[in-house]
């Protein structure tokens, strides 16, 4: 028994270098396996990688071109993108709850647990079917930041 | 009112929306189009609706979708309507049954206080005889089961002819695998019936409001609702005939009574049959789990998305499989304060990704800790829990108090399996498949031969698989009937390895060993 299956929250590795170099990453936080495709799917250069239905996703870099496709309609709502930009850190996560936040509101900004772990700046809001909300944070909390709160 | 007023995935669209006035023990009540007595009342804070049949306890709703009898009202005079399915209409008049003055205030909930012996009405009322018309008309009202008043017209049945419709395949239930068994089925070329009992199809999907897991053939990454309108539509093309608001009531003589708007009776003589019935809730033992506030997880979703009502303002789930998971989150977006999962099993039950959702804003999810008791006078105020060691038994001293005015059972559903019963199939206990099923192949055929069944009928599973297994019975029986090509059975192999990769996981292993248990029974 993995000790996910009994908290609910999951930690992957996530290299703070490597993202500081490439600038964003996305990250899959999938690690049971189930039986969806939607990522594998809606993925338009076959970035995802899953051979049967109900295997666990891992993300071809080389060919991901962050098109955030899979954040969108991830049913799980279990992918982000992650990125630095200059002395700032960010997340682009899906956001289905009302108020929908705009540009600019200052939000809280949540861990896997729901425990605050900072404030963050809401900079950019794209909506759809999952609404995509990009919130800007110090960089220390990349590593924790999953959600917010408006 | 509690009414969501608004909502990030649904719009209930209020303002166009007529409202209509009726009454509830002489009380006014204002609902709108579309509301069922049982969700009016709910949105007007009205959560006591009946009283129970000996200690008149106070009920309220419970499944919400007219399986269970927690809800019956007497609507302009005829007893034992259900609240939950009954629409309202302007000017109705709705009592509860057998409570003095109101549900809200009765009287008779003294005989909760007295501690009457079980059966007492067998031994004290017999005698004297003249006086047994009075009895029973008192118990009739004490016990809230209703005095039909001589006024109230009496259906006339026609003298030995009903309506005669010959199919090929009638389908019995709507939802996800009803609609894509009726669609393989008429595909095939076979003349396809489908009955549904609600007032439209879709089943439990018109109720969701997440993203699908399960294959993009079946619509996964779609919110559940709009994969009913996709295949309400899909059926449409099919060719095959829907008849909505239609009960089947029962099977005789190679024929199927169904009942149309509670008025028409007909018969259906088909060459095969699929039964695609669901599943009914299940409810949990513990002290008070009456008390209305006390609700099965799909009667919560069913006041939210169907009727727009928000069930409560602090909720406690108990049981995390994927339908209590999914509520959690569903409450959330319904702007409900959700306190706590609580599980009793060590690990959480449904998808991690669900549960992970729920975490990060901030809901607890209490694994090895169960229900105690619901506490509350006339409704749900709060909740004791405990802790339960390794064998599932309570820690004494480890009870805890949790404020809330909503307890949501999602722990589990059984088949519905009562009319494959009446047709004579052969049916088997499987804990796996969710108790008892009609022993089937993999054809989906039961021990009788045409009668097909498909979805949770035929096992406790999720959506995607019941879409696959509806097609596989509807393509079997339209064989059956004589209809369909080589082409069809050879799809039907293709759905079946389909079905087997879709299990092919930590979820649907417990699926596959109870079918191999059952082939084996």
């Amino acid at each position: 028994m993995h000790e996910w299956e009994c908290t609910g929250f999951f930690t992957p590795e996530i290299d703070l270098d490597k993202l500081k170099k490439k600038g964003k990453i996305l990250v899959i936080e999938c690690p049971q396996r189930i039986p969806c495709d939607v990522c594998r799917e809606v993925c338009p250069t076959n970035a995802i990688i899953m051979e049967k239905i109900s295997d666990v996703p891992t993300l071809n870099e080389e060919k991901c071109v962050l098109c955030l496709k899979c954040v969108e309609n991830c049913p799980g709502l279990a992918i982000f993108l992650l990125g630095v930009e200059g002395e700032k850190g960010y997340m682009v996560v899906p956001y289905e709850f009302l108020p929908i936040p705009k540009e600019g509101d200052e939000v809280k900004v949540l861990d896997r647990k729901g425990k605050e772990v900072g404030r963050g700046i809401v900079k950019e809001v794209r909506m759809g079917d999952t609404p995509l909300v990009k919130v800007e944070f110090s960089p220390d909390i990349l590593k924790e930041a999953r959600g917010f709160k408006t | 009112m509690p009414r969501i007023r608004e909502h990030p995935i649904l719009d209930f669209k209020w303002s166009e929306r007529k409202k209509i006035k009726f009454t509830f023990d002489s009380e006014e009540i204002i609902g709108y189009d579309g509301d069922t007595i049982a969700s009016a009342l709910y949105a007007s804070g009205k959560r006591v609706i009946r009283r129970s049949f000996k200690y008149h306890r106070p009920r309220g709703l419970f499944c919400g979708i007219g399986q269970c009898s927690s809800c019956l009202v007497k609507v302009n005079g005829i007893p034992n309507q259900k609240a939950c399915v009954t629409p309202i209409e302007e000017g109705m008049v709705v009592e509860s049954q057998g409570s003095i003055p109101s549900a809200e205030r009765d009287l008779l909930s003294l005989l909760d206080a007295l501690e009457l012996k079980h059966g007492i009405q067998y031994e004290k009322f017999l005698g004297p005889k003249f006086l047994r018309p009075l009895y029973f008309k008192l118990f009739n009202f004490v016990l809230g089961s209703g005095n039909v008043k001589e006024e109230v017209p009496k259906v006339k049945f026609s003298e030995g002819y009903y309506p005669e419709k010959e199919v090929d395949v009638l389908v019995i239930g709507g939802g996800p695998a009803g609609i894509c068994a009726a669609k393989a089925s008429a595909e095939c070329g076979a003349r396809t019936l489908l009955v549904e009992e609600r007032d439209r199809i879709g089943g439990e999907l018109l109720k969701q409001t997440h993203k699908f897991f399960g294959s993009r053939r079946y619509y996964s990454g779609m919110r559940g609702f709009r994969i009913a309108d996709v295949l309400s539509k899909e059926l449409e093309k099919s060719g095959a005939e829907v008849m909505v608001n239609t009960l089947a009531i029962g099977y005789l003589d190679g024929k199927i009574g169904v009942c149309r708007d509670e008025r028409e009776f007909s018969l259906v003589k088909p060459k095969c049959i699929v039964v695609s019935t669901g599943a009914t809730e299940r409810t949990l033992m513990f002290e008070n789990n009456d008390l209305p506030g006390v609700m099965g997880a799909g009667g919560v979703q069913t006041l939210m998305h169907l009727y727009g009502v928000k069930p409560g303002e602090e909720a406690l789930i108990v049981g995390s499989g994927n339908v209590g998971l999914i509520l959690a989150y569903q409450l959330l977006q319904a702007g409900v304060e959700v306190k706590a999962v609580i599980e009793i099993l060590p690990k959480i039950g449904g998808y991690f990704v669900h549960a992970a959702k729920i975490r990060r804003m901030g809901v607890e999810i209490l694994t090895s800790h169960t229900i105690k008791r619901a506490v509350g006078r006339k409704e749900v105020e709060g909740a004791e829990i405990v802790k339960v060691d390794e064998n599932l038994r309570e820690i004494e001293g480890s009870e805890r108090f949790i404020e809330c005015d909503l307890i949501c059972l999602a722990v589990g559903m059984s088949p519905n399996i009562e009319i494959l019963r009446q047709m004579g199939c052969e049916v088997v206990y499987i804990p796996e498949l969710g108790g008892f099923v009609a022993k089937h192949d993999e054809n989906m055929e039961t021990s009788r031969a045409g009668v097909f069944v498909a979805g949770d009928s035929s096992g406790i599973e999720e959506a995607t698989t019941a879409m696959i297994e509806g097609e596989i019975a509807g393509i079997s029986a339209a064989l059956k009937s004589g209809k369909g090509r080589k082409e069809h059975e050879e799809r039907r192999e293709k759905l079946k390895m389909l079905l087997e990769e879709m299990r092919d996981n930590p979820f649907g292993e417990r699926v596959v060993i109870g079918k191999k248990k059952m082939w084996g029974a």
